[in-house]
């Protein structure tokens, strides 16, 4: 999968590190966090296949495949995946272009 | 202590012409009048919100637009968790003597005020707005992956899950005010459209209309009075990608309801737990205890979770087939377990039930509210 890196945040101050953006720590409320890339490595933990999403955007994909997926780092992320995709799956996401938006796709195969 | 006092509720289904006032207007007044109250009585109002009537004074518009002028007027929004946590408020309030009589209240003309996309698009909302939602991602697709999980990881099967659909349909079948009531196999179930895999159309609640109340009162001030023994909370996540989907909040609620209460789960005889699609009551009903893990479809098989069996579940149909109307959809599982306790159900009854618990959740297994209720003595 090519495209902009999958990034998480670390805190500096309590070492933890986390996946929703914030100007602070969550943990600890240090601010200004770093942003850390991700290779997007990953393991499928849930999938789905969406066949009515009520979201005109991607009505000319549907169905189509949303996963949680644990990147090798710990965290937990959302994205649409490619067809086929199921849980113990190992996969690699990147940001890339669909349906007019920048999103998290998953595909392929992740050594 | 803090007691329920009348409860009431609107048929749930298809209600033409109805608007959110409309269906809360008529479960109030259904509820002054099995308490046997007049509107002078409430002292406090608190009222949940409305998909199709946004508002931000929702307990100030009712009140004014119903006739009450009470010293305690606040709108409650915790998704499905409403209509407990609002109960749990009116409890807490009347227990510290802040409050003698409360009105909770809740209508939403979900079904015929919108489109069923416009539906979807607004519940989707729950999800992260930037993390989530971008997706297209839905309330279905969120609790899909609920299943996916935990079909993986508890060993358990489509037709698992399926048989609780089947039996919350059969309990509506019973219940004269259900939205669906003609009964449906596991086949059926497993052969219905697909919505989000693994989720089919019948492992999923229907959108209806409704209303619900209850009045919670600081006395056992009619016969059939239910006592509200304890109630709690617990909040670990908002969005489903950070939950720890082993531990959502459920046990933890739960098991601090029962731990005031001083009781056992072994002791609870009757049950109203969540059921917006079939993975939230399997998840549900084995986090806090009722079932074993992977088994609560099985179990449901085998007749645990009806009238003749261990603990009595979602006896009106639950929101799987009762119908879900929002707020009042998360209401109406603690109005049929009052109604158990007070022997005054409309459907499947529990035996000599005495202990009831309560449980909701709202978001995705997000917001979590317990209530252990007892009926009265003599």
């Amino acid at each position: 999968m090519t495209g902009a890196p999958i990034t998480f945040q670390a805190c500096s101050a309590c070492r933890q590190h986390w996946y929703f953006e914030r100007p602070f720590c969550p943990y600890c409320g240090q601010a200004g966090p770093a942003t850390k890339a991700s290779t997007g490595a990953s393991t499928v933990v849930a999938a789905a296949v969406v066949h009515r999403s009520a979201d005109p955007a991607f009505e000319p994909y549907e169905p189509f495949c949303i996963v949680l997926a644990d990147l090798d780092c710990g965290l937990r992320v959302m994205g649409q995946a490619d067809a086929g995709v199921s849980v113990g799956d190992r996969v690699t996401g990147a940001i890339v272009s669909r349906g007019g938006r920048d999103i998290i796709v998953f595909g392929g195969n992740a050594s | 202590m803090a007691w329920i006092s009348g409860a009431g509720a609107t048929p749930f289904g298809r209600l033409e012409g109805s608007t959110s006032l409309s269906l809360a207007a008529q479960a109030a007044q259904q509820a002054l009048d099995d308490a046997g109250l007049a509107r002078a009585a409430v002292d406090g109002l608190i009222c949940g919100y409305s998909t199709t009537f946004p508002h931000m004074m929702p307990a100030g518009a009712f009140a004014e637009h119903f006739g009450l002028r009470p010293q305690f007027a606040q709108g409650v929004a915790m998704g499905g968790a409403t209509g407990l946590g609002m109960t749990a408020l009116a409890q807490q309030l009347t227990d510290a003597g802040v409050l003698r009589t409360v009105l909770v209240v809740a209508g939403e003309n979900r079904l015929t005020g919108q489109s069923r996309d416009d539906s979807i698009r607004t519940l989707a909302q729950v999800g992260h707005p930037r993390y989530e939602v971008p997706l297209g991602a839905n309330v279905p697709a969120y609790y899909a992956l609920l299943a996916s999980a935990y079909l993986h990881d508890r060993s358990a099967t489509r037709a698992d899950l399926a048989q609780l659909a089947v039996l919350m349909r059969a309990n509506a079948g019973r219940h004269p005010e259900a939205h669906l009531r003609d009964p449906v196999t596991v086949a059926d179930v497993l052969a219905s459209r697909p919505i989000a895999e693994p989720l089919h159309l019948l492992d999923c609640c229907p959108i209806s209309d409704g209303g619900a109340a209850v009045v919670v009162t600081a006395r056992p001030v009619a016969k059939h009075s239910v006592r509200i023994r304890s109630s709690a909370q617990a909040h670990l996540h908002q969005h489903v990608t950070v939950a720890d989907l082993r531990a959502t909040g459920a046990g933890q609620a739960a098991g601090s309801a029962l731990a005031q209460a001083g009781i056992r789960l072994a002791d609870i005889d009757v049950a109203g737990v969540y059921d917006s699609f079939t993975v939230t009551l399997a998840m549900l009903l084995e986090e806090i205890g009722l079932a074993r893990h992977g088994a609560a479809g099985r179990q449901a098989a085998d007749g645990e979770f009806g009238s003749g069996g261990r603990v009595l579940l979602n006896a009106d149909g639950g929101l799987l087939s009762h119908g879900h109307s929002g707020v009042a959809g998360g209401l109406a599982h603690l109005i049929e377990t009052v109604r158990q306790l007070s022997g005054r159900a409309a459907g499947a009854r529990a035996r000599d039930a005495r202990l009831g618990l309560v449980h909701a959740e709202g978001g995705v297994l997000s917001a979590h509210v317990s209530a252990v209720l007892e009926r009265q003595d003599g």
